[in-house]
């Protein structure tokens, strides 16, 4: 009979896949570039995107 | 989550130190290789997924434990822990204004309407946007059917999201300072109140176990803020896996007002592993199954459904993406989120999705996921 650890499995794979399949084909991950570790108190703005936002137009 | 039907065999030692070696060597090989951020960011996202799966602290369930046999003790604490983010995530919104964003949205018609519509498919889901992932990672059946159509949902829910806030929206509202947070924190007791005297007597308890839940669950909230710079999200993430893939297929998303805005061609164009929602995601994932496959709840044999609720399952993961991105988040980006940072909003969505999940989960049981 079929288990939990098929799907648990399946569900990791398809993240797996999902990632692996975007650095194949995104810009190339460089660290020298990153933001700094902790966005409080860096001075920097809020670069990421969030399900509340909406672009302007 | 993973029921507690059969007696599960946790994993042996050897087992479970794999299992967190692997957890730390993947953060660690993103820090090193994307940056450290977006490691911290990983390991957040981990902490949720072990904090929602091992310690059972969910919002669909609960909700539903509450309308159907009115049991507080989930809901209370859900309430609990938007609370303790919001005692923190007040002043460092109101201090730091260049540098954190609270999840702020328009109150609107399609809003109001995407948050019932949430309401109803996550009860027929049983799990909400952070459940999804939570369930998927730890073996659930329906939510790794209704996943990748969640994420699909997501995409065209975004894609079409201008349209829908023309059919009318107030301006944004949010509530900040000392007055905001006081007004915040007496809404959310009255509103525990309300919930405790709707409850039975028996039902009125909050459990130990869901106590440390809401504080850990508040910690890691408070904590993806001041690392990301914006409140927990998880919808965004599901829609612009969708897009990244659309647009490797050859479909040119740069005319469509969402995805063709400066901030997503952007996102489209970088690695997921420098997205905030997507890499709290995956770690949302992978906790709940390091936990599930640590507690030997992987031995479980998986449901049997007629094909009835599996067709419901596809269009039910659909409406829970389009209608939260119609909503601007779901149960964490518009609820949790957006009222412990201050927006309506979000009390709008609990509105709305709280009566969509009545009418969802007297549909349950039409639709074959029960009996």
């Amino acid at each position: 009979m079929a288990t939990r650890r098929l799907t648990a499995f399946a569900a990791l794979g398809l993240v797996a896949a999902v990632v692996l399949a975007d650095l194949a084909t995104s810009t190339p991950l460089d660290p020298f570039r990153a933001p700094p570790a902790i966005a409080l108190g860096s001075g920097q703005a809020t670069s990421g995107a969030h399900c509340a936002a909406l672009p302007g137009r | 989550m993973t029921t507690a039907a059969q007696p599960a065999t946790p994993a042996g030692i050897g087992t479970r130190a794999a299992l967190v070696g692997a957890a730390l060597a993947l953060s660690l090989a993103v820090a090193v290789f994307a940056g450290a951020r977006y490691g911290f960011l990983l390991v957040i996202g981990l902490g949720f997924g072990m904090v929602l799966e091992g310690l059972r602290f969910g919002f669909a369930g609960p909700w539903r434990a509450m309308i159907l046999r009115r049991e507080a003790g989930g809901l209370l604490a859900q309430l609990l822990a938007i609370g303790l983010v919001a005692l923190a995530a007040f002043p460092l919104l109101s201090s730091n204004p260049g540098e954190l964003t609270g999840a702020h949205a328009p109150v609107g018609i399609a809003m109001v309407g995407g948050a019932f519509v949430f309401g109803i498919a996550m009860q027929l889901l049983l799990g909400c946007g952070s459940g999804t992932l939570v369930n998927a990672g730890s073996g659930n059946a329906v939510s790794l059917v209704a996943l990748p159509f969640f994420a699909m949902g997501s995409f065209l829910g975004a894609s079409h999201l201008f349209w829908w806030t023309d059919l009318g929206s107030l301006p944004t509202l949010a509530f900040s300072g000392t007055l905001g947070l006081t007004g915040t924190l007496l809404a959310l007791a009255l509103v525990a109140g309300v919930v405790w005297w709707r409850a039975t007597p028996d039902g009125r308890s909050l459990p130990r176990r869901l106590v440390l839940a809401a504080i850990v669950v508040a910690a890691l909230a408070v904590l993806n803020l001041v690392v990301s710079g914006q409140p927990w999200g998880v919808v965004y993430g599901l829609g612009l896996w969708v897009a990244k893939g659309v647009a490797l297929v050859g479909a040119d998303l740069s005319a469509n007002p969402f995805w063709g805005a400066t901030g997503n061609v952007e996102r489209l164009q970088q690695s997921l592993l420098t997205d905030v929602t997507s890499l709290t995601n995956i770690g949302i994932v992978a906790g709940a199954f390091l936990v599930a496959a640590w507690r030997g709840g992987l031995a479980q044999p998986l449901q049997r459904l007629p094909a009835r609720a599996w067709i419901a399952t596809v269009l039910a993961g659909l409406a829970l993406g389009y209608g939260s991105r119609l909503a601007f988040g779901c149960n964490v980006g518009a609820f949790f989120s957006g009222i412990s940072t201050g927006s309506l909003h979000g009390w709008v969505w609990f509105a709305a999705a709280f009566l969509g999940s009545i009418l969802g989960i007297r549909l349950r049981r039409f639709l074959g996921f029960e009996g």
